[in-house]
């Protein structure tokens, strides 16, 4: 019995199939170069959305010159169809768009964190009840409810920051978001609730909520940490696609996904409208794949 | 009042309803100072009598009380709880990675005695160093520690609790051999300085033989035989047991006859 009952804990964890991105080979060999890239890369990028904006003589949304004029000296990613600088737009969206992200990423790990933990410390009723509403959250279009939860908040105007339409849409994503960091945080704490140290912490008479602060959660960081980089790639991609459903951050405000769709139009004439903003995108993604890559490498134990 | 600590009477215990009983037919006494040893092969049912006596896993039939009470009965915050505790199998495994030796025993003090961090750190020095371990070494996470010094963390957590008694689940089977006669050889002191009772669960016959007086023979979920572990040895009534001491290097069945 004793010897079955144990898994070894010196073999290395291997993090969730689901979790795992396209690879780099390079995170993979010196997790630690790639997460100093990754971290290099992603700094450039919100530097330059809180500075180019403090100090483009242009502004998001004023008339800079003539429209579709091509990538210059005086405008570095040329003007769009009104004649606005694309490379300030790109900076501004970008501001919005990360605000937006941070706060998808919090409130989705932190509520998805809760329930997950909650729902394996639960009984086997509570956690059913749960995890099935977990799943069927999973399993429904996600875009049918985000477009639903952002059009019933339509009319919320500008908050703080946050251009009007902004907010609607991070609750919107929140509200199904969440349920991917609960599936993921169940499993693990599960995994982690067989082991020795929790049935010792159990034994010794500690408090669910002891248990859930100073043994599980320390425990899962390292893994949500990492699921929430990978998080970050996925919100950004879906507030990009906001606008094509005529959802998100309303016009005349910026932002990455809308710079991308109006430059659709032109985009055999005046490429550099949709192509500028989309390489700050792929920038933006190689740098926390990078990162999410070095974050898994560091679960895996080095072993690959 | 009885001076029985953990009394377990014809206890069957079963992983889940309908399933066959891991272990049945368990009848043993633990009294201060006692020092009991279970032994046989894996998928015995040793483990199991372990989890039942620490109250980790509740008896399907029978009864098993502590200090006169049933497990049941018992709750998280009730100091009976202090009375058992244990050493587990796989140090690495037994300790929160994410914590040091001297934070995870910290942890006991603050938890039962609700003294300040300040006060729970000193006493937990005083308890690693009683199982051997101090200075710089009591800071650091379990990944930077040796198994020897794991398990003496494990042993220092559950004495952090006062009990009365340790129930050790083959607290040398994932040690190096050099390692093991500290660990056994520590556990021994302990029974001796605190008057601990001490249930050791082992493969290992001459581990048993090492620590304990009495020692129950586990076969198929069922107690083949029981009594004096010297009696044991030396006069064994089962085949089984026979088998076992045959088994321990360097004797043969017809020595142990």
């Amino acid at each position: 019995m004793t010897a079955t009952t144990q898994t070894p804990s010196t073999t290395p964890r291997r993090s969730p199939h689901w979790l795992r991105l396209p690879h780099w080979k390079f995170a993979q060999r010196r997790p630690r170069g790639a997460l100093a890239l990754g971290l290099a890369l992603l700094a450039v990028i919100v530097l330059a959305t809180i500075f180019v904006p403090m100090l483009s003589p242009y502004t998001a949304t004023a008339i800079a010159g003539k429209p579709l004029m091509a990538p210059s000296w005086l405008h570095w990613f040329g003007t769009d169809t009104a004649g606005r600088d694309v490379f300030v737009r790109t900076w501004v969206g970008g501001r919005n768009d990360l605000l937006m992200v941070v706060l998808v990423v919090l409130g989705s790990s932190i509520i998805g964190t809760l329930v997950g933990v909650v729902a394996s410390m639960s009984s086997p009723l509570t956690d059913s009840i749960l995890m099935r509403f977990t799943d069927a959250l999973i399993s429904f279009p996600g875009m049918i409810i985000v477009m639903a939860i952002a059009l019933v908040f339509s009319g919320v105007g500008e908050i703080g920051p946050f251009p009007r339409g902004a907010l609607p849409a991070v609750i919107a994503i929140i509200a199904i978001n969440w349920a991917s960091y609960t599936r993921l945080v169940r499993g693990e704490a599960l995994s982690l609730r067989s082991r020795d140290f929790i049935t010792a912490a159990t034994l010794l008479g500690y408090s669910k909520s002891r248990i859930i602060a100073r043994h599980l959660l320390p425990n899962l960081a390292t893994t949500v940490g990492a699921y929430m980089v990978v998080d970050a790639i996925v919100a950004v991609v879906t507030i990009a696609g906001m606008p094509f459903i005529g959802a998100g951050i309303q016009p005349p405000a910026p932002e990455w996904g809308s710079l991308m769709l109006a430059g659709s139009t032109v985009l055999y004439s005046a490429w550099w409208v949709t192509v500028m903003p989309g390489l700050v995108v792929t920038v933006y993604g190689i740098a926390l794949s990078l990162i999410a890559d070095s974050l898994l490498a560091e679960i895996d134990g080095g072993a690959r | 009042m009885s001076d029985v600590l953990l009394d377990v009477v014809d206890a069957e215990f079963r992983y889940a309803r309908g399933m066959a009983p891991a272990a049945s037919g368990i009848n043993l006494q633990v009294r201060p100072g006692d020092a009991v040893g279970i032994v046989g092969e894996s998928g015995s049912g040793k483990t199991t009598i372990g989890r039942g006596l620490v109250g980790s896993l509740l008896p399907s039939a029978g009864s098993v009380l502590v200090q006169g009470r049933r497990w049941k009965s018992v709750s998280r915050r009730d100091p009976v709880r202090r009375t058992v505790q244990m050493v587990f199998q796989d140090p690495y495994a037994s300790l929160n990675p994410m914590l040091s030796a001297l934070a995870t025993v910290a942890e006991v003090f603050r938890v039962w005695d609700k003294v300040s961090a300040d006060v729970a750190t000193s006493r937990a020095e005083q308890v690693l160093a009683e199982v051997g371990l101090s200075g710089e070494v009591i800071r650091r996470r379990p990944a930077l520690l040796s198994g020897g010094q794991r398990q003496r963390v494990g042993i220092a957590r559950a004495l952090a609790c006062s009990p009365q008694v340790l129930v050790a689940d083959e607290p040398t089977s994932a040690l190096d051999v050099s390692v093991q006669a500290n660990v056994l050889n520590l556990l021994l002191d302990l029974k001796a300085s605190r008057g601990l009772a001490l249930v050791l669960i082992s493969h290992d016959l001459s581990v048993v033989d090492y620590l304990t007086d009495r020692a129950l023979v586990m076969l198929n979920g069922e107690v083949v035989e029981q009594g004096e572990t010297q009696t044991l040895l030396k006069n064994p009534g089962h085949e089984y047991t026979k088998t076992l001491i045959g088994s321990i290097p360097g004797t043969s069945l017809t020595t142990a006859s």
